[in-house]
């Protein structure tokens, strides 16, 4: 699918009573990867609700994986999934998905969404690809603020992420909780 | 000019392969194997020295020759009326094209990569191919492509997809997968899966009447994709229930049988001088060519 008009953006708030609002996923309460994720900073989340691909993460997570840990040393990165549960869902189609990626603070939100810009314009740059190369892209980011999360979905041209998720956060920040 | 451009335009060990490849225009045939033997060589040795911008400088250069092997060999395929054949070449010289152009941009446009780039597209463009299978599968287990280490997101073996070491692309390796489904899709990223149907005849004739008039790989050409007025009458022996020769995918009835004039598409065919011929790359029209003059298949796939 190629894009010609502008992306299509969507922001959803949901609100959960009182208390830091964790990441959106379910792991055995007492395993190592659940006192990591309680810790994380930055947590990549498996597709959810996708019938067999449920659980497993989009083509390419584990390199995001990487570039988030190289770009926030000092944080916790996680990945919900252990090493030997980790499986990725590989689609032939010209649509980039980049995996659904929770922040535990609204300012990690733009560090996020720079190092995915950096990611796609390497998957999609080329000296020789011409218009047709033109890729679309589906992303979500949720972002845990004032005791709730905000979502931001993206779908639209790869070269347009970094921008409008930008303006998309920018303008969504809310003031601290009294 | 960056640091793999200086390697591969002024190291004199390269000079040879550089000058056998700038000369794409006059080679009508393979990359010989003494070029890609001594490339070989060129690569080990530098590997062996830890020379790893020379190793990255020989792989752009047998890229460079692979994608000139694979352009050439589709001309050929298509000329000989193989097109299938002839269309995954040029999806393989396509994506060499894409691994290259992430290192080296070719930025005199020595090795004829631009007009590859801009011939690939423009030629696929011109076949009746619509639909494609396309697999989605769950990849279980990976191992990459340079150290063989299995892909294990929290101890990464430290080589990047795309990237190039020791003169080899880092890829991933799918060692263990479940197959989850086969879909119909119109624009998918591999092109070779094309549908066949028994009994139905794809049409030729756009990407046919392109190649009879091509002389050679090399010659320059574009195609202008119009639309012409046509009576009604002109369409009088066709069936209400047929496809509408606007082009819209409707039926005639449910489309433009009740018009005085029918809209058809209309390709027009600029053939223009070879590469060697001209130093302005100027272009001269030459053919004109109708959808209606191009031969029709007996049955046709809906384009």
């Amino acid at each position: 699918m190629v894009y010609e008009t502008a992306p299509t953006v969507r922001k959803q708030e949901m609100r959960f009573h009182g208390g830091a609002v964790g990441p959106p996923v379910e792991v055995p309460a007492e395993s190592p990867l659940a006192v990591s994720l309680r810790e994380a900073a930055i947590v990549i989340l498996p597709y959810s609700d996708a019938g067999e691909a449920t659980g497993k993460f989009p083509a390419g997570t584990e390199p995001l994986f990487q570039r988030l840990r190289q770009s926030l040393p000092n944080r916790v990165i996680e990945l919900a999934a252990s090493d030997e549960d980790y499986r990725e869902l590989v689609l032939h189609s010209v649509e980039l998905v980049v995996a659904t990626i929770w922040v535990a603070e609204h300012v990690l939100g733009a560090t996020v969404i720079d190092v995915v810009a950096n990611l796609l314009a390497e998957k999609v740059r080329s000296a020789f690809s011409g218009e047709k190369k033109v890729q679309s892209v589906k992303a979500k980011l949720l972002v845990a603020q004032n005791g709730g999360i905000c979502e931001f979905e993206y779908e639209g041209p790869a070269e347009t992420y970094r921008t409008t998720m930008h303006e998309l956060l920018r303008a969504n920040a809310l003031p601290p909780a009294e | 000019m960056t640091e793999i451009d200086d390697g591969i335009y002024g190291d004199e060990r390269l000079r040879t392969a550089v000058n056998t490849l700038a000369a794409f225009e006059s080679r009508e045939s393979s990359i010989d194997g003494a070029l890609r033997k001594s490339l070989n060589e060129l690569k080990v040795r530098a590997v062996s020295e830890r020379d790893e911008l020379m190793a990255k400088a020989v792989w752009c250069l047998e890229q460079i020759a692979d994608v000139q092997d694979r352009f050439v060999r589709a001309f050929h395929e298509m000329k000989a009326g193989r097109y299938y054949r002839g269309w995954c070449l040029l999806e393989q010289a396509e994506i060499g094209l894409h691994h290259l152009g992430r290192h080296f941009a070719d930025p005199t446009d020595l090795f004829g990569l631009r007009f590859i780039a801009e011939s690939v597209p423009a030629m696929q463009a011109l076949f009746p191919y619509c639909y494609f299978l396309s697999p989605g599968f769950i990849r279980e287990e990976a191992e990459c492509g340079i150290c063989r280490a299995p892909i294990r997101p929290r101890s990464p073996c430290g080589h990047e997809v795309g990237e190039i070491y020791e003169g080899r692309m880092c890829t991933r390796i799918t060692t263990k997968a479940t197959m989850l489904e086969v879909s119909l899709v119109t624009a998918p990223v591999q092109k070779y899966s094309v549908t066949f149907t028994k009994g139905v005849k794809y049409n030729y004739a756009k990407i046919d009447y392109l190649i009879r008039a091509l002389p050679s790989p090399w010659a320059r050409w574009e195609v202008e994709r119009q639309t012409r007025q046509k009576p009604r009458g002109d369409f009088n022996d066709l069936a209400l229930d047929e496809h509408c020769p606007c082009g819209s995918r409707r039926l005639f009835q449910d489309c433009c049988s009740e018009e005085e004039t029918v809209e058809i598409p209309h390709w027009q065919f600029i053939f223009g001088f070879n590469w060697a011929e001209s130093d302005e790359h100027e272009l001269r029209r030459v053919i004109h060519a109708s959808e209606e003059e191009l031969p029709q298949p007996e049955k046709e796939l809906p384009t």
